[in-house]
């Protein structure tokens, strides 16, 4: 084998050579005095740039960058276990309550209580009010049969 | 305030991503020494390289929303970082070098305990770092992302948006350049 360029020999050096290219340049490297210096000049500066100190800013950028940061809309985390069906759930229960409600008031209109309170006494709510009273037929406003 | 050392990148990018400041900070301060070393060396200039690191944290936050964790969120950065520098440079915003052991001596370890050992040291460091500011803008940036940020031939090719190939011959030629460029 002829000697190696500087491109196989640095690629050499990082270990990005095929695994029988590697192979064939390390062979050539054990009879070749000349590329083995070479291999040991970018060994050599490869050590020298990494052991270079490091340049620090030496204080907290961050709080520095504070005032510079447009606030971003808070999304909150995906709920993935509810699925595209989380917000449904308390406008779901509210609606639930109303309904059962209504259905619940209708059904006191109606007679559901257990009182037997013929439709057309409960008219007698709508009577003049005795003075110092609060309802003209107090004794239809006190049903308990029936509610929740 | 809640502490996110913990996390690792990806999921501080997540927090940051929905709005948490305090996870951003805690990315700004894991990488800002790593940005601006690199900035440092390739603008060779240290004011500016102050002040394209806060234009590269700036813009990746502005920009968090299109990362994605395909993506590598240290190559990523640095593909900022360097375009940041790329830009300024192209504008003619350039200063003299200053070398570092002037400014810089409160933040430079000092590896060697003799005196003379550590003059000879500093000496070695301070013909090294000008040999690099000598080398051709692209030979230089290739050698920091290799040798001093340990880049992958891959991350580096994703920073430099070039092939595998490029990245192989720009890394050697660049070897070579600042072998040349060293005193025998």
């Amino acid at each position: 084998m002829t000697c190696p360029g500087t491109e196989e020999l640095s690629a050499y050096a990082d270990h990005m050579l095929t695994p029988r290219d590697h192979a064939r340049l390390q062979q050539h490297l054990q009879g070749c005095p000349a590329c083995q210096h070479r291999l040991g000049e970018l060994a050599s500066l490869q050590h020298a740039l990494r052991a270079l100190p490091s340049p620090t800013l030496g204080f907290d950028l961050a709080s520095r960058l504070e005032g510079r940061l447009r606030p971003r809309p808070q999304r909150p985390p995906t709920r993935r276990w509810l699925g595209d069906w989380s917000g449904w759930v308390p406008a779901g229960l509210a609606a639930s309550m109303a309904l059962a409600s209504g259905v619940w008031l209708g059904g006191l209109l109606l007679g559901g209580a257990g009182a037997a309170t013929q439709p057309a006494a409960m008219v007698r709510v709508f009577d003049p009010v005795p003075p110092g009273g609060l309802c003209a037929a107090a004794e239809l406003c006190r049903l308990t049969k029936g509610m929740p | 305030m809640r502490s996110f050392r913990h996390l690792d990148d990806d999921d501080c990018i997540a927090h940051a991503q929905r709005g948490d400041r305090a996870a951003f900070s805690e990315l700004v301060g894991r990488y800002q020494d790593r940005i601006y070393r690199f900035l440092v060396r390739l603008t060779r200039s240290q004011d500016d390289a102050l002040e394209l690191t806060q234009e590269t944290f700036l813009h990746a936050y502005e920009a968090l929303e299109r990362w994605r964790p395909e993506a590598r969120f240290t190559t990523w950065l640095f593909h900022i970082a360097r375009n940041q520098a790329f830009d300024w440079l192209r504008r003619g915003k350039r200063v003299e070098f200053v070398a570092l052991e002037e400014d810089d001596e409160a933040t430079l370890p000092d590896p060697a305990p003799a005196p003379d050992a550590a003059l000879e040291t500093r000496q070695r460091f301070h013909c090294l770092e000008r040999a690099l500011a000598r080398l051709p803008t692209e030979h230089r940036e290739i050698l920091l992302l290799r040798e001093i940020e340990e880049m992958s031939y891959e991350d580096i090719a994703a920073v430099l948006e070039i092939s595998l190939g490029t990245v192989k011959s720009r890394i050697a030629r660049a070897r070579t350049g600042l072998l040349e460029k060293m005193p025998r």
